[in-house]
């Protein structure tokens, strides 16, 4: 672990996508205490509508005459928020399925694998606009809707590693010495599959970040006036190119957020892939 | 006669992330024209980094020369330039290690073939017609035949992954020979083969250097293929030359422990195979003195000490050790 | 495996998979909250108009009944009616599709015709301040939502430079449906003109999808080309002094498309998804725009007709990307 967090320092990619990501967990969590005008970020100011960046407004105001600075730094929590419900629920499913899938090789696995291609079969997004419409939109559904789609991804990698990982001479000789199935699949199997998760997770939490902006972009996302990124660009739409700065920050938050974590990901697979290590 | 291979007190070294990595010290040795050479050494001993330097084919960022000299046919081949580069593939041609890996699999034997003729080779002699290609193609058939791959035209449509790894290597020897070269580095030609098709490799080998003149320089773990084809055998040892047995030599006279430990490794019958005990030096830190005095029985002080210089009999036989065998020719000096 | 075998192998899991995605779209659509015969049977419908609607299209019976039904009218090429548009939803998908798929056609080519060339000069300079600023721009564009880079560049090149239109697909009566491809279409009736206006229309659209697509396509281009230059064949074509121009345009390109070729599959999988995103921004009328319309409205018909094209086209690309890396790769698919 201490060699993991060494090597990740000594990478140069690696530690500019950490401290962003620090950067933007830091300022989530401190949202409140951060912003300039918290009460402000939510409420109608009729008089204050449009006004470009100034002292008063760093970033200016949207239609509503909220503060967009408060308002993005709020929306890093609810985007990031979204992002590791989405994340957590997708390895939580698709890693016990592909395990077990893998391990076992039975009728089971054909059908849960069937259910995981078929959600593969078509444009996640897709998939995820339908189920958030069925639902109504709220951060609820949002994180519902990705996780039922974007699961698939992880059980998918964990399958196909499980699958050949059983063929390892270490493998077949713990189920040879009578190593109950559990037993194998957690202390064997489980370890040699870990990096390989760890670097699909960082790729798929970019993706995820896309995903529930588009969402947010195409109106499905929490609703108004949840300061979501993806709903603000979509809002700022309207008011261009006079109002510029609307959609700037909004855009320029997801854009640091997606960086950091592809940064960091990318930086990851070098360390953890020794495979992929001369691309770099 | 001349030396046609002639390298002088080579040290290389690699970088690393510990530290410079001794692969090469103070290596001298020379192939005359026509002669079959073989190194053979453990892995690690530095027979392939020789090889690759003559070929001008180290890691470019991590080698480094750090003294010494090859001349080959009288010209350099670490400072040349353009008249080394234009050397190889020409005077001096390769045979590698994995002939699937050495292939590029997208593309017809004929074609890789085909690419070595034309850049490579000697203009061929242009039929009636003047038709380069067609001369190409038949210098190429001929070239097939006499690596004994018979119906040679269909294996020219075919790809690499197709041919059987006898095969492939014959291909591999038949693109070695097309430049028409004075000598080919051949580096563990028979590693990827099959018993029986390394027989048949060796075989073609030693015949091809015998009816074209053409001198081998062969590297190999396996001293019982050096044993089969060489005309002189270097033994090496983390990067130094152990000892240098002539073919007279082969059997009952070498003399450093090494080589007899190597022998004594070798399967007989009647006889249990005896490993060495040990690992191979460090090339990070090699020992002090002796570099393999730390596996050696005779070990005494001055092996600790010393590096042993290498000393010389009239019949061409090299030892490299504070206490070699006895041997007929020579006393052994303590 | 042979081209056969790669079809049916397809074959055989497609079918079983649209089945699938099928009943979870249909599914899905059934628990949508509000009341389908409502939707269907229009705003001001009484409750005896709701209740002959529901009739009418069955949707009281059991699920299982229902699917099957539906099923069966797919099967005789019938999706049902759009209650939005009012029109046969295999028209509407007919309009839309040559939409979609001249935007991501255009799209995917410009991504690779900017991101090959760009890979194998960045991998050709490795660790040069060029191959730095490539990888620098790749990430930063891998990171940039796509509809806030299609936002960016509308207001740059139609709202302050007015270079190119805002959105739609063409100004005026687009032409005689031929491939129903606008810009094809165009030049099929000669009409210069239309095909320039056609063409305008595209630029922006295709570029939102191939900055990113093109930044993906270089990063998987130099991954090849550095796989390549390190290869074992490459090392030997070197030792035995092949021309480097030759080495390089000819052995090393070909295997790094290889393994690019793949990855257009995938970059038209990613271009579809964004498709749906960026249409909407563009008001390009594809199936993107239809499916989000289509959702929004509760027409389950038509989502599910989407989804049925979607996962139609999706298989279409994997198997033509199957096809042309067997045609590429004589080893065959992996």
């Amino acid at each position: 672990m201490t060699k993991l967090i060494k090597s990740i320092i000594g990478h140069r990619t690696a530690l500019a996508g950490l401290l962003l990501l620090v950067l933007v967990t830091a300022i989530a969590i401190a949202a409140p205490l951060i912003a300039p005008h918290p009460d402000a970020a939510e409420s109608f100011h009729i008089d204050r509508r449009l006004m470009p960046p100034s002292s008063e407004a760093i970033l200016g105001t949207d239609r509503m005459g909220s503060d967009i600075f408060s308002r993005v730094i709020l929306g890093a929590r609810m985007t990031l928020l979204i992002t590791a419900a989405v994340v957590c629920s997708g390895v939580i499913i698709g890693v016990p399925i592909g395990l077990i899938a893998g391990y076992f090789n039975t009728g089971l696995s054909i059908a849960l694998m069937g259910v995981a291609e078929v959600l593969l079969a078509v444009p996640q997004i897709i998939l995820a606009i339908a189920i958030t419409q069925s639902l109504g939109p709220s951060i609820g559904s949002v994180i519902l809707a990705l996780s039922i789609t974007y699961w698939p991804f992880w059980a998918r990698l964990v399958y196909a590693e499980t699958r050949s990982i059983c063929n390892e001479i270490f493998v077949e000789s713990a189920i040879a010495l009578g190593a109950s199935s559990w037993r194998v699949i957690f202390l064997h199997i489980l370890p040699n599959i870990a990096s390989s998760i760890v670097v699909r997770t960082t790729v798929a939490v970019g993706t995820t970040m896309f995903a529930s902006a588009t969402l947010g972009f195409l109106g499905l996302g929490p609703p108004p006036p949840s300061p979501e990124w993806g709903r603000m660009i979509a809002e700022s739409r309207e008011y261009l190119p006079e109002a510029w700065w609307y959609a700037a920050a909004p855009g320029l938050a997801l854009f640091v957020t997606v960086l950091g974590f592809s940064l960091f990901g990318d930086g990851l697979r070098d360390i953890l892939d020794p495979k992929t290590r001369r691309s770099g | 006669m001349t030396a046609l291979l002639e390298i002088r007190d080579l040290c290389l070294a690699f970088r690393t992330d510990k530290g410079p990595a001794q692969v090469l010290d103070g290596v001298d040795l020379t192939v005359a024209p026509g002669e079959i050479v073989g190194l053979v050494g453990e892995s690690g001993s530095g027979k392939t980094s020789l090889a690759r330097a003559i070929l001008g084919a180290l890691p470019v960022p991590q080698a480094e020369i750090a003294s010494g000299r090859i001349r080959l046919d009288g010209v350099d081949m670490l400072r040349g330039g353009k008249a080394a580069e234009s050397l190889r593939g020409r005077v001096v041609t390769f045979v590698p290690q994995d002939p699937l890996d050495s292939f590029n699999p997208l593309f017809r034997v004929g074609t890789q073939l085909a690419d070595i003729m034309r850049y490579r080779a000697p203009p061929a002699k242009e039929g009636r017609f003047g038709n380069a290609r067609h001369a190409r193609e038949t210098a190429i058939l001929e070239m097939l035949d006499a690596v004994q791959l018979p119906q040679s035209r269909a294996l020219l449509d075919r790809y690499p992954h197709q041919l059987s790894g006898g095969q492939r290597q014959r291909v591999m020897l038949a693109m070695a020979l097309l430049p028409q070269p004075r000598m080919i580095i051949a580096d563990e030609p028979t590693a990827a083969l099959d018993v029986t098709v390394q027989v048949q490799i060796l075989g073609l080998l030693r015949r091809i250097a015998a009816e074209r003149g053409v001198a081998i320089l062969f590297t190999t773990h396996d001293l019982g293929a050096a044993w089969e084809i060489c005309d002189r055998i270097i033994v090496m040892y983390a990067g130094q030359i152990a000892e240098i047995l002539p073919r007279t030599a082969f059997f009952a006279k070498s003399r450093h422990p090494y080589t007899r430990m190597l022998l004594a490794s070798l399967p007989e019958p009647g006889r249990e195979a005896i490993g060495i005990s040990g690992e191979s030096a460090s090339p990070l830190s090699p020992p002090p003195g002796c570099r393999f005095h730390p596996r050696c029985p005779m070990a005494s002080d001055i092996c600790r000490k010393a590096r042993p210089l290498p000393s010389r009999s009239e019949d061409g036989h090299l030892v490299a050790c504070h206490h070699p065998w006895a041997a007929a020719s020579s006393p052994a000096h303590v | 495996m042979n081209a056969y075998s790669v079809v049916a192998n397809r074959l055989v899991w497609f079918l079983p998979t649209l089945l699938g995605l099928l009943a979870v779209v249909f599914v899905l659509a059934r628990i949508v909250p509000s009341d389908p015969a409502v939707l269907a049977a229009g705003e001001n419908a009484s409750a005896e108009q709701v209740q002959e609607t529901r009739d009418r299209l069955g949707f009281d019976r059991p699920l299982l009944e229902q699917f099957v039904e539906y099923l069966r009218e797919v099967a005789r090429g019938d999706l049902g009616t759009s209650v939005y548009t009012q029109q046969p939803i295999i028209r509407d998908l007919a309009e839309r599709l040559p939409a979609t798929l001249e935007l991501t056609f255009v799209g995917v080519l410009a991504a690779a015709l900017i991101g090959v060339p760009l890979g194998v000069l960045s991998a050709l300079h490795r660790n040069s301040w060029l191959d730095h600023m490539l990888r620098l721009a790749s990430v930063l564009l891998i990171g940039v939502a796509p509809f806030w880079i299609a936002m960016q560049l509308q207001m740059l090149f139609s709202m302050q430079l007015g270079w190119l239109p805002l959105s739609g697909r063409i100004d005026d009566v687009a032409p005689e449906a031929v491939t129903s491809l606008i810009t094809i279409d165009a030049l099929l009736a000669g009409d210069l003109q239309l095909f320039l206006s056609a063409l305008r229309h595209l630029v922006l659209p295709a570029l939102t999808l191939a900055l990113p697509g093109g930044a993906v396509v270089m990063r998987f281009t130099r991954t090849a080309v550095l796989d390549a230059v390190t290869s074992p064949s490459v090392a030997y074509q070197t030792a035995m002094g092949l021309p480097r121009r030759v080495i390089v345009w000819k052995y090393i390109l070909r295997s790094a498309l290889t393994s690019t070729v793949t990855q257009l599959g995938l970059v038209f999988g990613i271009s579809i998804t964004g498709a749906v995103v960026i249409e909407a921004v563009f008001e390009w009328p594809g199936l993107g725009t239809y499916a989000a319309r289509s959702i929004l409205h509760s027409d389950y018909n038509a989502v599910m007709g989407v989804t049925l094209c979607a996962g139609i086209v999706f298989a279409i690309s994997n198997l033509l990307v199957d096809l042309l890396q067997m045609v590429i790769d004589p080893r065959g698919v992996k």
